[in-house]
């Protein structure tokens, strides 16, 4: 198993993909150091003094209005910026690089068997190792490997570059230790979304149909989870969407909304409705799901024919 | 039944065939299309076997079925003695195999390629530079596979195929898209791999190319064996005719006429002549001529080449057709083709 792993893991890094995939890395970085040194730069003096004097111009006009102090005084909260904490920042750190490294480890899983089925290298891999279970768990351990690395790598270049403005700007705000827990765990879903890309690739034969269809069945997913939202008594369909099972796993619970737009004659607008999806139930979701996925890629290419 | 061994390497131990199968079968689209229906093949162990067949008549399905490839629908299949798919294994390290085109990443170099099917069986890469230059590719195999030739893609897969030093090497269609160079230096390749020792089952419908390396045959047509045995047995079952020139062509037609002899006029000073029931003679046919005072110019033993003897065989395997029996490895001439 040794040998057929380290062989794998020849392969991978001799692709091209994986120059791509470090492309797509330094990216990231770059794209969260550029979100980062606009989104959390401090206000220059101009800017402070630009925004009191809007705040006041503000307060001073509700006041005319005849609204009370304290309404005014809400009204104008919002318009100070405010300072970002670690955790908020980090949120959408882990965003970032979990959506780049989940895209680059999906078509790196799903291209790494895609590859072998289109040049028909497999059917010579195979008259090698003729034992399809070791060349599949072979297969799927070193995708996964390099997935969670990916996973890793992205997830924590975007966050090493915002902590590091976050650090610059603040120095005084603190470094929230639990966001390195969030991190992994969106690490975690990048070498999912890998492993996914190659039982994909492998069931269809074919890199960009397996990209097709993830593709198609995240559209799918998106309206099955707005017609959930809306429609009473298809609400229970949305635990079981898998962004939103990813997002409970990462975010240690998914809060999200079911709409309700019958009493809008009433109270004027849509009624919304929060339910939080537990982490224990994200969790099991992913892992049971994967192994799920995992087996029924297993016995299909098992038994399937190679030509 | 049991057949003796091939004729080259007659000496060698148990298991006693290579290659054997019996009543193996493959269809698809749910049976209605049969690549294969009830194939016995008998590979003996050591040598060349050839394993004929037209396009279409399952001579790959079969192969990559003992390979593993392909999953067979029923029947046995016997590798090196081990039943296969279940002990393939065992005995992978003893089994080299091109199937069809070679196929390799075509972005990675010829060296790269052979580094990781080397890595994946646990041979040292410092073989894959040894085998790279056995067959010629010493000086191109940090070029990508993708820019080789067809030759070259050829060497590499029996490259490939020789960093196992196997027992048994399986070559499908091995000469297909070669020049006369390719295809020659490919037959001296499996014709010194058979004399080493090694057994070397080659499928081909380029029968010419065949004759002149096999030692032994297995024809098939429709998914079936139609043939199979030595060679030499396998063209005895051809036509044998002796072609007679004469200036008296007539009168010498009714001479061997009467003698039992079956006549063809070819030409005006020409005619082939047969014997129903085994070949005929040129000097018996020059006595029965002498004797009637008739004096031929050319008496010539003509043989049916292995491609007619194919021909006829796949021709007759058309249905409502009859066709020849098979013959068995040094056994007498029995029907024993294709199963079911």
């Amino acid at each position: 198993m040794i040998r057929l792993l380290a062989a794998e893991a020849n392969r991978l890094l001799s692709r091209r993909m994986i120059w791509a995939v470090v492309a797509g890395i330094i990216a990231t970085a770059g794209l969260a150091g550029v979100t980062s040194y606009f989104g959390m730069r401090p206000p220059s003096a101009a800017d402070v003094q630009q925004q009191q004097q809007m705040r006041d111009q503000v307060l001073a006009d509700c006041k005319a209005s005849g609204t009370s102090a304290d309404d005014c005084a809400q009204q104008v909260t919002g318009m100070a910026q405010e300072v970002p904490t670690h955790d908020s920042v980090m949120k959408n750190a882990d965003s970032m690089g979990g959506t780049i490294g989940g895209f680059l480890a999906l078509l790196l899983g799903a291209s790494f068997i895609g590859a072998e089925y289109r040049s028909g290298s497999l059917g010579n891999w195979l008259t090698f190792v003729p034992q399809r279970g070791r060349v599949f768990a072979a297969k799927a351990l070193t995708v996964a490997a390099a997935s969670l690395a990916i996973g890793v790598l992205a997830v924590g270049a975007a966050g090493l570059v915002t902590t590091g403005f976050l650090r610059l700007y603040y120095p005084a705000v603190a470094l929230d230790a639990h966001t390195l827990g969030q991190a992994g765990r969106t690490s975690v879903i990048v070498m999912v979304q890998g492993l996914i890309g190659f039982v994909a690739a492998l069931i269809a034969r074919h890199t960009i149909a397996a990209l097709g269809v993830m593709f198609g069945a995240q559209i799918i997913e998106q309206i099955v989870t707005g017609v959930a939202q809306t429609v009473r008594g298809a609400e229970w369909l949305i635990p079981l969407m898998p962004s939103v099972n990813a997002n409970a796993f990462i975010q240690n619970g998914y809060k999200y909304q079911l709409i309700d737009l019958t009493k809008i004659e009433a109270t004027g607008g849509p009624t919304f409705t929060d339910k939080i999806l537990p982490f224990a139930n994200g969790a099991a979701y992913v892992g049971i799901g994967l192994a799920v996925v995992l087996a029924g890629a297993y016995l299909v290419f098992r038994r399937r024919d190679v030509q | 039944m049991t057949l003796p061994p091939g004729p080259r390497h007659a000496e060698a131990a148990a298991p006693t065939f290579a290659v054997r199968t019996s009543a193996l079968k493959k269809t698809y689209k749910r049976g209605r299309i049969v690549a294969v229906g009830g194939l016995n093949l008998n590979v003996p162990l050591g040598g060349v076997h050839g394993f004929l067949g037209p396009n279409g008549s399952g001579k790959t399905t079969t192969i990559r079925m003992l390979l593993g490839l392909v999953r067979a629908d029923g029947g046995t299949m016997e590798v090196l003695g081990r039943e296969v798919p279940a002990r393939l294994p065992e005995i992978i390290d003893s089994v080299g195999a091109i199937v069809e085109a070679p196929t390799f990443f075509p972005n990675f170099s010829g060296s790269k390629n052979l580094t990781i099917l080397a890595q994946g069986i646990g041979v040292p890469t410092r073989r894959v530079a040894e085998v790279l230059v056995e067959v010629g590719l010493g000086g191109r195999e940090k070029d990508a596979f993708r820019t080789y030739s067809l030759g070259m893609k050829q060497r590499l897969a029996i490259a490939a195929t020789l960093l196992k030093d196997p027992q048994l090497l399986i070559f499908d269609e091995p000469t297909n898209g070669l020049d006369p160079g390719g295809i020659r230096e490919i037959r001296d390749v499996m014709r010194n791999l058979g004399d080493a020792g090694k057994t070397v089952l080659v499928s081909s419908h380029i029968l010419s190319e065949v004759q002149q390396v096999a030692d032994t045959v297995t024809i098939i047509g429709r998914g079936r064996t139609l043939a199979e045995g030595p060679v030499e047995a396998i063209l005895a079952q051809g036509r044998q005719s002796v072609r007679v020139g004469i200036a008296d062509r007539d009168r010498a037609g009714g001479v061997l006429t009467s003698a039992g002899y079956r006549v063809v006029a070819t030409s005006p000073e020409t005619l082939r002549v047969e014997r129903p029931d085994a070949a005929p003679d040129p000097a018996a046919v020059a006595r029965i001529l002498g004797h009637a005072d008739l004096w031929p110019f050319e008496l010539t033993l003509e043989a049916d080449s292995l491609e007619d003897v194919f021909i006829a065989l796949t021709t007759s395997a058309q249905p409502d057709r009859p066709h020849l029996p098979a013959a068995p490895f040094g056994g007498p001439t029995t029907p024993q083709g294709g199963a079911a």
